[in-house]
């Protein structure tokens, strides 16, 4: 309630002029008495109230679910963290698996003639010096032909390693070549062919390792 | 525009002397009340009651003669006087003027809410309390000031006061010039306002 020096001095005045020397009714005592009583409960209650909710709030409401709840995301979290890293763990190893078996696993190159058909198959061992040249089907495998067999690395030119014939068929025969060729080709080679690398016409197999 | 004339008593002058008055030793201040009601203590309501009731009801009784008013007048400023409890400020009044200030502000707005219905004719006791004087050091201080003004002052000091004149209503009643009404007013009540803010005790 606002109020001002003027109405404070207004008031003071008028107790000044007022005589107190009357008594109450009983009726008008009871009546306030229950008044009392009525607006003392009223602030009990306000009162007990706003003490619940101080006092109370930060203890049973509160407190319970959020422990609770607390409680189930630290476990999920560190079930989280725990399956990262078995994660991460098991990756390693399989990577480091593979790097392993990649290193002791022979590598293959096929070479396919111009139909696309296998033709021979290169096999390098991991522990072999050299790798092995293994043949399959040359086309026009005839007893009296002659091959020649022809490797390279990078950009280097074709190089030759030397002549074969198959006069009881190719199908079966072997050659060490170097492990680190990355090219080979097979080419037929005539009696009036120069010793040259030829063009694609006289390439009778082929195969590169990617 | 002011509607009604509440009216709290007939004017009259101060007769007590506030000199010898004021020279009355300041009785032991009975400690306050309403701060502990504004706390929601609940003995403080029926203390508070035991105090007042008796102020309450002679402020009352000035401006109301019928039971039914009376109680309702009652009953309606105790409840104005608790909710309005935390407003009770010790340093600038008694306890006793704050109650006496809640109840008359009730009844200025009451009567001029109803100001169709006939102003009540009030008892001739607007004299000054001795009982009151010797009790409240706010009423002593009060009247010793009101009486060390002017007439005119006086006359229109006490219309406001104990009949809740407007200062349009005292140039009416007192055929004076409204701006000198609110001369006399503001020198009169700023005497009064001077004299409870150096009082030196409380009851």
């Amino acid at each position: 309630m606002n109020y001002d020096d003027d109405e404070l001095a207004e008031a003071a005045l008028l107790l000044a002029h007022t005589d107190e020397a009357a008594k109450l009714p009983r009726a008008l005592e009871q009546k306030l008495q229950l008044l009392g009583k009525k607006h003392a409960a009223e602030a009990r209650y306000t009162t007990t109230k706003a003490a619940a909710v101080v006092v109370e709030s930060p203890v049973v409401p509160l407190a319970r679910p959020r422990s609770r709840l607390g409680s189930w995301a630290g476990w999920i979290a560190a079930a989280a963290c725990f399956a990262v890293l078995v994660y991460q763990w098991r990756i390693r190893a399989l990577e480091d698996e593979a790097r392993l078996h990649g290193a002791g696993r022979p590598t293959r190159m096929i070479l396919t003639d111009r139909a696309g058909q296998e033709a021979a198959v290169v096999v390098a061992e991991p522990s072999a010096a050299f790798a092995h040249l293994e043949l399959d089907t040359l086309p026009g495998d005839v007893p009296g032909t002659r091959y020649r067999l022809w490797t390279s690395s990078g950009a280097e030119p074709p190089a030759t390693i030397g002549d074969f014939t198959c006069d009881g068929g190719c199908t079966g025969h072997t050659f060490s070549i170097s492990r680190t060729a990355e090219n080979v080709w097979i080419t037929r080679v005539g009696p009036d062919k120069a010793p040259g690398f030829p063009g694609d016409a006289g390439i009778v197999a082929s195969g590169h390792r990617p | 525009m002011e509607a009604a004339l509440p009216t709290f008593g007939h004017v009259v002058q101060a007769t007590a002397s506030p000199v010898a008055l004021i020279r009355t030793p300041p009785e032991a201040s009975p400690a306050p009340i309403l701060p502990r009601v504004a706390a929601g203590e609940e003995a403080a309501f029926a203390e508070c009651i035991a105090r007042y009731k008796r102020l309450v009801y002679s402020v009352v009784r000035r401006a109301y003669t019928s039971v039914p008013d009376i109680d309702d007048a009652c009953q309606d400023i105790f409840v104005a006087l608790w909710r309005s409890a935390g407003s009770f400020d010790p340093e600038r009044s008694s306890e006793a003027t704050f109650v006496v200030m809640v109840a008359r502000r009730r009844l200025v707005d009451h009567q001029r809410a109803v100001a169709t219905r006939a102003l009540p004719t009030v008892q001739d006791d607007a004299r000054v309390s001795s009982a009151a004087m010797e009790s409240y050091v706010d009423a002593r201080a009060a009247m010793a000031a009101l009486s060390s003004c002017n007439q005119a002052q006086q006359s229109v000091v006490t219309l406001a006061a104990l009949r809740g004149f407007t200062h349009e209503e005292i140039a009416t009643e007192l055929s004076m010039p409204l701006g000198t009404v609110k001369s006399h007013y503001s020198r009169g009540i700023e005497r009064v306002k001077r004299a409870l803010l150096g009082r030196d005790g409380d009851s």
